[in-house]
């Protein structure tokens, strides 16, 4: 799951969350997730590195090819 | 004329002339003249720098340029042909005060001579500057710099582009901080010249290239700080019309702060700076983080209200389970009471029979038969008060039991007061063996936290043992 759907799908949990008419069950299965979720999307935030590559073409289907690409210091 | 023409190199040609034929005046055709006049002016003038003003300008549609230069004394025709002038950076206007350098050329045919411009540039503002304000000026007017044209960045990006030369401080200024921030973001550098003459065409060509990337976001053209010239290709008006083109929005970022190219005012945002371009871009991510707390302390928050309602709800129905204890005290007390009042009445009813036996007996000389029957009669009613009395309270002790049972049993009292507790598995609340095996994984909740357990074994059986 991207970044962007897992934050919506936290923002829903906690919607439902503030509306307070859940049964215990199922707001302690919504608070896991919410938990499990966030600390997915922490991660994927610390873990992304910034890549950075050399445009050098396109194959013959049109995907482009690249190379990691070092600045010169 | 130009004083370097020598008087004695034209008499040279005509001695040699009379040295020909000295017997006649040399007669030329006319052909012949031109010929020679061709000869001299373009061996004798193999390039010129003229000053003059531009007149009678004519951009023909073969593409060559018709005009002539004047001063106040004089003017010459010229031309300037398709291949030089598609150099200039400017587009000469009557009354234009300029510089060329040229041949002077002879058109046999006609025996007319003009100029054939090589180079031209204003004089006064310089070329490059006359050529920006009249681009700009150009552009603006067409409605490529109006804000309503502008997109807005998209809030996330996470595939940009950068323009640049691979070698220049701008990528690796970008990269910089780019790195520094450690955000998700892919960054796909397609390289471009960045200076020369070559290079206004190698950024629009790098620019259609980026247009192939798939999912991109947005894309960085731009290059390091550098004197006017450095920066001139941003002031293409190809590349101005490609950046107003894009698909994909384009932050420009060219040279330094002070330097506004063409291209700065075409592209959706202008960066200061090629690092600030980089900052523009990560700032967005930043605020996706921010985002990310919040809503962590929302669910927190959210989680809490749902305890402390749980609690309340608990604890309420809590206050009401002890209701039923002062109930049976009540019933006991009830109890006691009626059985006290039976008692009495019990008590009151003999009495009054005995008042009854004694006035019979001393009205009626007691014969000893009644009062045997009254005794009888006495001892029945008695007995049936006591058994009603019995049975009343029987049925009374019975019911209390059997509200005390039910209540027992529903009341979460005592086992809260030995540890209440909530078997979660697979985020199922257990309430049965048959939802656990050995070895599975299951969550214990109290009211106070929750403790990870694993099933070592599972019996079958009633909950005697407690």
């Amino acid at each position: 799951m991207d970044f962007e759907k897992r934050l919506t799908r936290l923002e829903e949990i906690v919607q439902k969350m503030e509306k307070g008419d859940l049964a215990l069950e199922e707001s302690l299965k919504l608070f896991e997730e919410g938990v499990r979720l966030s600390r997915e999307c922490h991660q994927q935030l610390s873990e992304a590195e910034v890549k950075v590559k050399k445009l050098v073409g396109f194959d013959a289907d049109g995907n482009p090819q690249t190379q990691t690409f070092e600045a010169e210091d | 004329m130009d004083s370097s023409i020598p008087a004695s190199n034209s008499s040279s040609v005509l001695e040699a002339v009379s040295a020909a034929n000295l017997s006649a005046p040399a007669v030329l055709t006319v052909e012949g003249l031109n010929k020679r006049i061709r000869q001299l002016i373009e061996g004798e003038l193999p390039l010129v720098w003229v000053q003059g003003e531009v007149s009678n300008f004519k951009a023909h549609t073969s593409g060559h340029y018709y005009l002539s230069l004047k001063d106040s004394k004089s003017q010459i025709r010229a031309v300037m042909f398709r291949g030089h002038n598609a150099r200039l950076k400017f587009r000469p206007t009557d009354g234009m005060e300029v510089i060329v350098r040229g041949r002077v050329t002879v058109y046999e045919v006609r025996g007319e001579y003009q100029i054939t411009i090589e180079m031209m540039e204003p004089v006064g503002a310089g070329a490059l500057q006359k050529a920006y304000e009249q681009l700009k000026t150009k552009l603006k007017q067409e409605g490529l710099f109006e804000a309503s044209r502008k997109r807005p960045l998209p809030p996330h990006p996470r595939h940009v582009a950068i323009v640049t030369s691979p070698t220049g401080a701008a990528i690796r200024d970008m990269v910089n901080v780019l790195s520094r921030r450690n955000r998700s973001v892919a960054i796909t550098l397609v390289p471009a010249l960045v200076q020369g003459e070559a290079a206004a065409p190698h950024l629009v060509q790098a620019l259609k290239t980026a247009w192939r990337l798939p999912n991109l976001d947005v894309i960085i053209i731009g290059r390091g700080g550098g004197s006017i010239e450095d920066l001139w290709a941003f002031n293409d008006e190809t590349l101005a019309r490609t950046i107003a083109a894009s698909p994909v929005p384009v932050i420009s970022a060219v040279g330094h702060e002070v330097d506004f190219t063409i291209a700065d005012f075409v592209a959706d945002l202008r960066a200061p700076t090629p690092s600030a371009a980089a900052e523009l871009v990560v700032r967005s991510t930043e605020e996706v983080a921010q985002k990310l707390r919040l809503t962590e302390r929302l669910l927190v928050r959210g989680w809490q209200q749902q305890l402390a309602s749980f609690r309340h709800r608990f604890s309420g129905a809590l206050s009401n389970l002890v209701d039923p204890r002062r109930r049976l005290q009540d019933l006991i007390l009830r109890n006691d009471e009626l059985s006290l009042r039976l008692q009495q009445a019990a008590e009151r009813h003999l009495q009054n029979r005995r008042l009854q036996v004694q006035g019979l007996r001393r009205g009626l000389r007691s014969p000893n038969e009644i009062l045997r029957r009254r005794r009888a009669l006495v001892n029945v009613a008695m007995s049936s008060l006591h058994a009603q009395a019995q049975r009343h309270l029987d049925r009374r002790q019975a019911r209390l039991q059997r509200v005390l049972g039910l209540l027992d049993g529903l009341s979460p009292l005592k086992v809260v007061e030995r540890g209440y507790a909530l078997t979660m598995s697979n985020g199922q609340l257990v309430k049965s063996i048959r939802q656990v095996q050995p070895k599975q994984q299951i969550e214990v909740h109290l009211l106070d936290g929750r403790i990870q357990a694993e099933v070592i074994s599972v019996k079958e059986g009633k909950l005697d043992g407690l």
